[in-house]
């Protein structure tokens, strides 16, 4: 019963926002109403995450696991974030400025250890992909475009140079269209499967 | 005393000459071809052999003995002169002797059977009536009829069988009963044969002979408490003659039948089932054989050599990367002019705010991480400027989760921007969504009843412009797909970061956004042509330096791999 | 005609091919897919790290749908069926992690469900954890390389919609001297993971992985399909640009 009732819901929401395309005046009260259901339910599983993640944590600190301690560090400085955030509204400057002062220097600086990270990569492409086709291509391409970019190469602008110049930029886009086809379609396999109820993904 | 041979399967004690081991079967020498035959199959045939009449020993002793009958009829009436024997004679206690050995299951069942009038099995009223026969006064009839069934067994080999001289003068009759015998062999004892290899062997023959007198054997003796079963694997008690005499049988002398002689010869003679090991099989064993025996071998520790040339490479190009961009940051002047042409996509933007009129309504959409907020503010920033110049009426939506406080960075940093002629319109999660909201801007003639209205709506539109702030190439894809279908007239510009542009370049190819900045290379660009006075171009030399370590480094990683293999090759 | 006609044309003929291939492989005949090295790859590493009783961690992306990539998500969680088979003779160890909410709990259906349909509605998975180090993408990063940095020779596969940054994760990974699987859909991420993943399953490749994993008619009959419609779509491209040269279109 469980499984009918799913399936069921699944194939109406998914062909009514399908034939929403179709007909999008006769059925927008519905789409409105399914959009504020899908924001709503999105809500919900972001605090199911943040439960699972407290109660990861938690369950760290209680088995004493390896370096626990920083569990201990994430609980804390969760609890003073939602305690400031409930004191002070999340428009108040303090809360504010507690964001942008830690949060985005945080994940600005795991961009920059990631910067380090693909360099060392680079170094080590083709010790750990060898002399293949596809190995010699991302390296003659990532090179031309690295030094494209950083207009270490100029050839004058109209004329050939300019011409040969753009057809260079323009030639990784060609390979990168050709993948997003594919994952079209697979997408599109993927997805009719789903609404076909042929595959269940999300469990029996 | 005879040296005896360990089997090194089972452990089982066998004589010195025995090839086959007497429990297991397993090879005692080292001949390795092994013919064997399934157990599964043979199973089946033994099923097959035997069909309702016949589905055991005593049984189909039982079925011979009826047919002996039938084809001696004129012997019917002395028959009849044998004399009934009862369970409880059968069980008799003077009949059995008392013997320490006997089970004590076995004295509670026979105890029960002197009780029980009906407490027999089948089996054992059939073995009873053929212990019956075998006592009978027709003793050379009985013994004529047992040969005849013997040899019935024996089948066309012929196989040698000792006769007592106390059978008497049938020899010819016997003779004729063996060849009857022979044309007649069940074809369940031809499967028998077959299965253990005894079809064609006159070896084969005794074994076969003294294993079923062994089985009958034990049959009896089974029944007069005395069978030995400890050792059996399926296998027949071999019993000597001198054993059979100190069995507790007692068999009357007048009977017809008697002793029935044993072949003495020893098992080994016997050609066990034949076992074959392919090539896979013994690979395997041997594989499992060396894991076993490898198991407790020490080993020595694995040196992880990877993770200190890793951490030491990363180390020095951390270094290397953080001192030239940081010194390309301070040393040397300021590059404000930019180098290079100017984009198509960057032209048609700068078109676009060139063109746009004073008090214009934008839609701003931040749709972008905090990670990517440096890039982003640097390249919005003079744009935000220059509308603000213009007295754009900004309207603000957020589809990441920090936006709001991005939001309040980015408008923060704009001088002379009044907060308060911002409109917010809230966050909306997944920008698909909202989107989707936004462009379905289409009231129907119809609402659903009872529904309660949602605090924040979509915006109803009737923007003269949007500028989607993202910072990867699916995000902008989303807000572009939607809102060019369900918003063709609005004008549609990206400021993006520099690894979502590629992929975004065939958007405004086809028409579907004006414009598109991304990067620091067209922040240099705006800052020149827009006048903003924000410096960017510091911060784009120390961007193309970056850039140009990186291009190198992939050269030299490339090279050094190269110098390895051949080393690696040369030493080879 | 539109290109949205043309659109609704290609997804009529999917879900009529998708549908008469289904049943054809439900009555016993099959498709046989070319062979795939990086799932080799994978298969030994799965083998050695559950024989070496060594941590295993599986990271499902960081969107179940997305615009630019549909079907990822989806798919990531249609790979997780096959590796959850052999983890009930396994003694645990293994991290299911995403930094969505939503694919936090199809995953904790799928675990749940897939353990109980085998023993008993009353039993729990005990070796399979789930796993959300963050509700961001950046803080699940920052979650996972803690994770993986604790625990050496660890077994990864990265499978989903992921973002460059998921490079620090196999980085980690690989300097602890553990494996690597890859198969993240976005280019952004292919293109991060190239120089330091051996076993990369790159493009459309994405979609045969549930299929190799746990063959079925369904997903023989959408393998067969998707060859099918992409050769149409190679003459579709061919003949539109051969119509715009001789200046049709």
């Amino acid at each position: 019963m469980k499984k009918i009732l799913a399936i069921s819901i699944l194939l109406f929401i998914g062909l009514t926002v399908l034939a929403g395309y179709l007909f999008p005046q006769e059925l927008s009260p519905i789409l409105s109403l399914i959009i504020d259901w899908g924001i709503l339910l999105i809500g919900t599983a972001v605090l199911i995450g943040i439960g699972y993640l407290i109660k990861r944590h938690i369950s760290l600190i209680s088995q004493r696991e390896k370096q626990n301690f920083l569990s201990i560090i994430l609980l804390l400085a969760f609890i003073s974030t939602i305690i400031l955030g409930l004191i002070f509204s999340f428009n108040h400057p303090v809360f504010t400025d507690l964001m942008i002062n830690v949060q985005y220097p945080v994940e600005t600086s795991l961009l920059a250890i990631l910067a380090v990270v693909l360099l060392t990569a680079s170094f080590r492409l083709i010790s750990t992909r060898g002399w293949t086709p596809m190995s010699i291509a991302f390296l003659c391409s990532a090179v031309i475009t690295l030094g494209l970019d950083a207009g270490s190469i100029y050839l004058g602008s109209g004329g050939a140079g300019d011409v040969i110049l753009n057809f260079l930029r323009r030639l990784p886009l060609v390979g990168a269209r050709g993948i997003l086809l594919g994952m079209g379609l697979g997408g599109l396999i993927v997805g009719l499967r789903v609404l076909l109820t042929i595959e269940k993904p999300y469990g029996e | 005393m005879t040296e005896k041979i360990t089997c090194p399967e089972c452990g089982a004690e066998n004589l010195e000459d025995a090839e086959f081991c007497i429990v297991c079967h397993a090879q005692l020498r080292e001949d390795s071809t092994l013919a064997f035959v399934d157990p599964q199959q043979s199973d089946q045939d033994g099923f097959d052999l035997l069909n309702g009449e016949e589905d055991d020993l005593p049984g189909l002793l039982h079925a011979l003995k009826q047919e002996d009958e039938a084809e001696t009829a004129e012997d019917k009436s002395q028959e009849n002169e044998l004399p009934s024997i009862t369970p409880e004679d059968e069980f008799g206690k003077e009949d059995i002797q008392e013997d320490e050995g006997i089970p004590g299951w076995l004295d509670r069942v026979r105890q029960r059977a002197t009780e029980e009038e009906d407490s027999t099995g089948e089996i054992t009223q059939k073995i009873s009536a053929a212990k019956e026969s075998l006592k009978g006064d027709k003793r050379s009839t009985q013994h004529e009829n047992f040969e005849t069934w013997i040899q019935k067994l024996r089948g066309p080999i012929g196989g040698g069988f000792d006769r007592d001289p106390e059978a008497g003068d049938s020899s010819d009759e016997l003779e004729e009963e063996q060849e009857e015998v022979q044309e007649k062999e069940s074809e369940w004892l031809q499967k028998i044969r077959k299965a253990e290899g005894k079809q064609n062997v006159t070896e084969d023959q005794r074994i076969l002979d003294h294993g079923e007198n062994g089985l009958l054997n034990w049959l009896v003796a089974l029944e007069d408490g005395e069978e030995d079963r400890s050792g059996e694997q399926g296998e027949f008690d071999i019993k000597t003659e001198e054993d059979q005499e100190s069995d507790e049988v007692k068999i009357d002398e007048s009977a017809a039948t008697q002793e029935i002689p044993v072949d003495e010869r020893p098992l080994s003679v016997r050609i066990p089932p034949k076992l074959s090991v392919t090539d896979e099989d013994r690979s395997q064993a041997d594989q499992l054989s060396s894991m076993i025996l490898d198991e407790n071998a020490p080993r020595p520790v694995r040196v992880i050599k990877r993770r200190s040339k890793l951490g030491a490479a990363r180390f020095f190009f951390a270094v290397l990367l953080i001192l030239s961009m940081s010194l390309s940051l301070f040393i040397g002047e300021a590059v404000v002019n930019q180098s290079g042409p100017i984009q198509p996509h960057t032209d048609g933007f700068l078109s676009w705010i060139k063109d746009l009129e004073e008090g214009a309504g934008i839609l701003l959409i931040f749709d972008y991480q905090p990670a990517y907020s440096s890039e982003i503010n640097l390249i919005a920033s003079p744009i935000l400027i220059d509308l603000v110049s213009r007295e754009s009426d900004l309207n603000l939506l957020s589809s990441s989760m920090s936006g709001p406080i991005l939001q309040r960075q980015l408008i923060g940093d704009i001088p002379g921007l009044d907060t308060d002629s911002i409109t917010d319109l809230g966050y909306f999660p997944i920008g698909a969504y909202g989107a989707f909201g936004l462009g379905m801007g289409i009231s129907a003639d119809w609402q659903i009843v009872g529904l309660p209205e949602s605090a924040r709506a979509f915006p109803d539109g009737g923007f003269d412009s949007i500028l989607i702030l993202s910072d990867t190439y699916g995000g902008a894809r989303a807000w572009i797909e939607q809102l060019t279908v369900l918003m063709p007239d609005t004008p549609i510009n990206l400021v993006v970061t520099a690894q979502a542009m590629p992929m975004l370049v065939p958007y405004f190819d086809s028409g579907q956004i004006i414009g598109m900045v991304s990067g620091l290379n067209d922040g240099v660009i705006l800052e020149t042509e827009l006048s903003t006075g924000v410096m960017i171009g510091m911060r784009r030399r120390a961007y193309q330096g970056g850039l140009v370590i990186l291009a190198a480094v992939m050269v030299i990683g490339a090279i050094n791999a190269g110098n390895q293999n051949g080393e690696e090759g040369g030493a080879a | 005609m539109n290109w949205s006609i043309l659109g609704w044309g290609m997804i009529s003929v999917a879900i009529i091919l998708l549908v008469v291939f289904t049943f054809r492989f439900k009555n016993g005949k099959s498709y046989k897919v070319r062979k795939n090295t990086q799932m080799e790859g994978l298969n030994k590493s799965r083998i050695a790290k559950i024989e070496g009783g060594l941590h295993r961690t599986i990271v499902l992306g960081h969107q179940l749908s997305s615009s630019a990539y549909p079907g990822l998500g989806l798919n990531s969680l249609a790979i997780v069926p096959g590796i959850l088979d052999p983890e009930t003779l396994a003694d645990g160890k293994l991290n299911i992690s995403t930094s969505q909410g939503s694919l936090m709990v199809f995953v904790r259906q799928i675990v749940e469900n897939s353990y109980q349909n085998g023993f008993s509605k009353a039993l729990t998975q005990r070796g399979v954890n789930t796993v959300l180090p963050g509700p961001t993408v950046y803080s699940n990063i920052a979650g996972l390389v803690c994770e993986l940095g604790v625990h050496p020779q660890h077994g990864l596969i990265l499978a989903g919609n992921f973002g460059p940054e998921v490079s620090l994760l196999s980085e980690v990974c690989v300097s602890k001297n553990g494996d690597v699987f890859a198969a993240a859909g976005t280019i952004t991420s292919q293109a991060a993971l190239f120089p330091q993943v051996e076993n990369l399953v790159m493009g459309e490749n994405n979609f045969m992985l549930p299929g190799l994993l746990t063959p079925s008619p369904g997903r023989d009959a959408g393998w067969l399909t998707e060859d099918i419609l992409r050769i149409l779509l190679i003459f579709m491209i061919i003949a539109a640009a051969i119509l715009k040269m001789v200046g049709v279109l």
